[in-house]
């Protein structure tokens, strides 16, 4: 089997039996940002906007490099974003101006 | 011109020839047709390109709305865009931006005033959290306060509620058989609720079958009675190599396993959460439940330690 069929065979989340490095028995606290972000999947989820197996495929459809260079709840807020914008609940445009409203709360202009 | 003809929005172009915008860096996530590498950079309306035409990016989602805006075509230095750019300062790029509806443009008219952030300033993602989230609860899709409900439901799940299941199955042969038989039932019979749409197996571990779980798929683990998972649980090394090679997983966390004895790796992949119940240690014949439940760890019941008791330490 060639190396582009594989891809195609096994997507990025799929690892298991893949060769790994050696376990870290890394943790960290949960930020407060990440649990309010697996409280808004876990809602989402139970109203069906968006359930956990779409999160699953928008995480997937992130591609490989994204997956591996995104944390966790990194991963999953820009699935929703993704996934929120093709069933048009929200927009790309709404979500970047609301991000910069958000980020403005958290700093101040001043004159050059 | 006639009078009292009411343009539609969209109409008429919001900037003209000559005007000095910046393209704007408000493209999260999505699918988009600004090139990432004149995103911020200041440009020059060339021409107002007509009619109004449909929005690029929103036709990528499929939603063919016959929204109509402006093209612009614009032209940028690149002595602006490539910083340390040697060719002539007067060598340029010349590309159509759309301009989007309402405000959220894809250009905003040119400011040169900067923002400078504070010491407290959330991340990127942190930021989109939140903007989605409030987005969110201003369409009415949530509400603000069932999101802080829910964070105190996980607040409220840990590792504790397993080891007092794991204790109790201990002493109490009946409650054990219960939860073998019908997990979730005993689960609910002890007060605690089930909020993922998930059923739970416990997994006995006997002199026979050692149980190890995993997710190999993502990050499946029983949240209703151990709480969040630890990082490591997620990361690429335990989901890829648990199924394959957990012997040697087991000794990176100081477990060894005699050969007679059979591993089970079980794989969360559908709707079913394990939790495994790990054998209790010899010398606790005259623990209470409780004392027996502050020996049961979160790591005992993923399968990859057992449960210790150092004699003398519990009196």
């Amino acid at each position: 089997m060639n190396h582009s069929e594989e891809l195609l065979k096994r997507l990025p989340n799929d690892i298991g039996g893949q060769p790994g490095a050696p376990i870290q028995r890394s943790e960290h606290q949960y930020l407060p940002w990440e649990k309010r972000c697996h409280a808004l999947a876990d809602i989402l989820d139970m109203r069906k906007t968006v359930s956990t197996e779409e999160k699953r495929r928008g995480v997937e459809s992130l591609g490989a490099e994204m997956i591996g260079k995104l944390t966790y709840y990194e991963r999953w807020i820009a699935a929703f974003a993704n996934i929120l914008f093709q069933k048009g609940i929200l927009t790309p445009g709404e979500l970047a101006v609301k991000m910069d409203e958000v980020a403005a709360r958290h700093s101040r202009g001043t004159a050059a | 011109m006639i009078a009292g003809i009411v343009k539609d929005d969209g109409d008429e172009p919001l900037f003209h020839e000559g005007d000095k915008v910046a393209i704007s860096e408000r493209f999260p996530v999505g699918h988009y047709r600004v090139p990432h590498y004149i995103r911020g950079k200041s440009a020059l309306v060339e021409e107002v390109i007509t009619p109004p035409a449909i929005d690029n990016e929103a036709e990528g989602f499929g939603r063919n709305v016959g929204l109509k805006r402006h093209y612009y075509r614009v032209s940028i230095p690149l002595t602006e865009l490539w910083p340390g750019y040697t060719g002539s300062p007067h060598d340029g790029l010349r590309i159509e931006v759309y301009e989007m509806a309402g405000k959220d443009l894809t250009m905003h008219p040119h400011d040169h005033t900067p923002i400078v952030a504070t010491d407290e300033a959330p991340g990127y993602y942190e930021i989109m959290e939140t903007a989605v989230r409030e987005l969110l609860v201003a369409k009415q899709i949530i509400s603000a306060g069932e999101i802080r409900r829910h964070l105190e439901v996980l607040d409220s799940r840990t590792p504790q509620l397993g080891a007092k299941l794991v204790a109790k199955a201990w002493v109490d042969p009946d409650f054990k058989k219960r939860l073998l038989a019908d997990d979730r039932a005993a689960c609910e019979e002890m007060g605690i609720s089930f909020y993922e749409n998930t059923e739970l197996t416990v997994l006995e571990n006997t002199e026979k079958v050692h149980n190890l779980i995993v997710c190999t798929l993502c990050s499946c683990y029983p949240r209703e009675v151990l709480g969040l998972p630890p990082d490591w649980y997620k990361l690429t090394p335990y989901r890829s190599r648990a199924v394959k090679e957990p012997r040697a997983v087991l000794a990176e966390f100081g477990t060894v396993i005699p050969d007679n004895v059979e591993i089970r790796v079980s794989d969360s992949t559908a709707m079913i959460r394990y939790l495994v119940l790990p054998r209790r240690p010899e010398g606790t014949d005259n623990m209470t439940e409780q004392q027996l439940a502050e020996l049961v760890t979160r790591d005992a019941m993923i399968g990859v330690v057992p449960v210790e008791f150092q004699k003398g330490r519990v009196q």
